[in-house]
């Protein structure tokens, strides 16, 4: 669903008119939390998992009542949605608008309860490179969103005990991992399918430390990923992202990195922090299906990301380590 | 020379799109590179309006507002990666 729609001057002149919200959609189709329950019951009357995708853009009464519902990338069909939507609210008796019972909608499991407040929290865009490999050229098509989490203790292994100027620190295998196998992924055109710690290729990661001044520490990142998938699936065979077994196919991608990075050992956590890293893919998979998976470039940018920006990383269920809880 | 320009056709033709190389970064190109990757201003307009996170909060926030929710949903975060 395109997210241009939400510039069209039509629909921003009706968004105050509601609350808004934005979340993913397959576990509200899946799980069994009252809130994803409350969902289902709102827009299919029944407390049953969904198989398809329920993708779309809906307005509901606080009740739960469904007002309008539409899944389009059209701004005029997004704009007649909403004044549909607010019709239909307007007709609705006040005693049908109400929730009855906050309880109704508490979410049980969410990933977001494992963000790391004192970590790291950076997000990535991730864009194709032009054929022509001119960087001033326009930037067009597709790009994407997501975000990567490392613990404040994962954060701070970016560099050795007692830095000093000069000093060379090979990134922890978890850490760069999870940028190789996880985070510098092809998902440009869609959500793809992580790599399996066996699938890493020669990645390796290494801080300098540039500069000290007073608690800040300056570091230089360098290094190369690499993730290389055969083909068959080598997770558990009823995982979450487990492609079907006729459509595992191999995919490939590999990157060089460059950036830089200041963290506070007063307040330990990085104030600043940029990575670069361009390279090369190959292949598809079932959730990203490009047209053409010819091989092309592939460039990724990494930054802090805001502090209100709380979205999980896509395959947070495969990092992993104990400070993020798993549902039960 | 006949031998030779069969197999430049042949190189050519047969030039795989994996043999694609990327642009290395360096200190020199990568501003550039990073404002080519970072999307516009107009691209993440989105990002600039104020969502409620989740189904519930959207929920429970337009209880407390007496307002209709709004609601997108998608494969994937729609704030992040879809």
């Amino acid at each position: 669903m395109g997210r241009r729609v939400w510039s069209d001057s039509k629909v921003v002149e009706l968004l105050p008119s509601f609350v808004l919200a934005a979340d993913e959609v397959w576990r509200l189709q899946n799980d069994s939390d009252p809130e994803c329950t409350f969902f289902r019951r709102s827009t299919r009357g029944s407390d049953e998992a969904v198989k398809g995708s329920m993708q779309g853009i809906y307005v509901f009464a606080p009740s739960g009542k469904l007002l309008a519902r539409r899944n389009t990338n059209s701004a005029p069909a997004v704009a007649e949605l909403l004044e549909s939507g607010l019709d239909a609210w307007d007709e609705l008796p006040e005693a049908e608008r109400g929730l009855a019972d906050r309880a109704l909608v508490a979410p049980g499991f969410r990933w977001e309860h494992s963000y790391p407040e004192d970590g790291l929290v950076l997000r990535r865009t991730a864009r194709d490179l032009p054929a022509d490999g001119d960087p001033h050229a326009e930037a067009g098509g597709r790009f994407n969103r997501d975000a990567i989490w490392f613990s404040a203790d994962e954060a701070r292994a970016f560099f050795a005990d007692g830095p000093v100027v000069g000093q060379r620190h090979a990134l922890p295998e978890g850490v760069t991992q999870r940028f190789s196998l996880l985070a510098l992924v092809d998902n440009v055109g869609g959500q793809t399918v992580p790599y399996h710690a066996t699938e890493d290729v020669n990645s390796e990661l290494w801080t300098d430390v540039v500069g000290i001044d007073g608690e800040l520490v300056s570091l230089a990142i360098h290094g190369r990923t690499g993730a290389d998938a055969k083909g068959p699936w080598l997770f558990a065979p009823d995982h979450n992202w487990a492609p079907p077994v006729d459509r595992a196919w191999p995919h490939s991608i590999s990157t060089t990195a460059l950036g830089s990075a200041t963290y506070d050992l007063a307040a330990q956590r990085f104030v600043d922090f940029e990575l670069l890293a361009l390279g090369e893919r190959a292949g598809r998979t079932v959730n990203q299906a490009r047209r053409d998976p010819a091989a092309g470039g592939v460039g990724f940018y990494c930054e802090l990301a805001p502090p209100t920006w709380r979205v999980p990383p896509t395959f947070i269920d495969v990092y992993d380590v104990p400070w993020v809880a798993e549902p039960e | 020379m006949i031998q030779l320009s069969l197999l430049l056709v042949l190189a050519l033709t047969n030039a795989s799109p994996e043999e694609y190389k990327a642009p290395l970064p360096t200190a020199e190109n990568r501003a550039a590179w990073q404002a080519y990757i970072a999307p516009t201003a107009d691209e993440v307009r989105h990002e600039s309006i104020a969502w409620w996170p989740s189904f519930s909060d959207g929920v429970l926030a337009a209880e407390d507002a007496g307002k209709p929710l709004l609601f997108w949903a998608m494969n994937g975060h729609p704030l992040g990666c879809t």
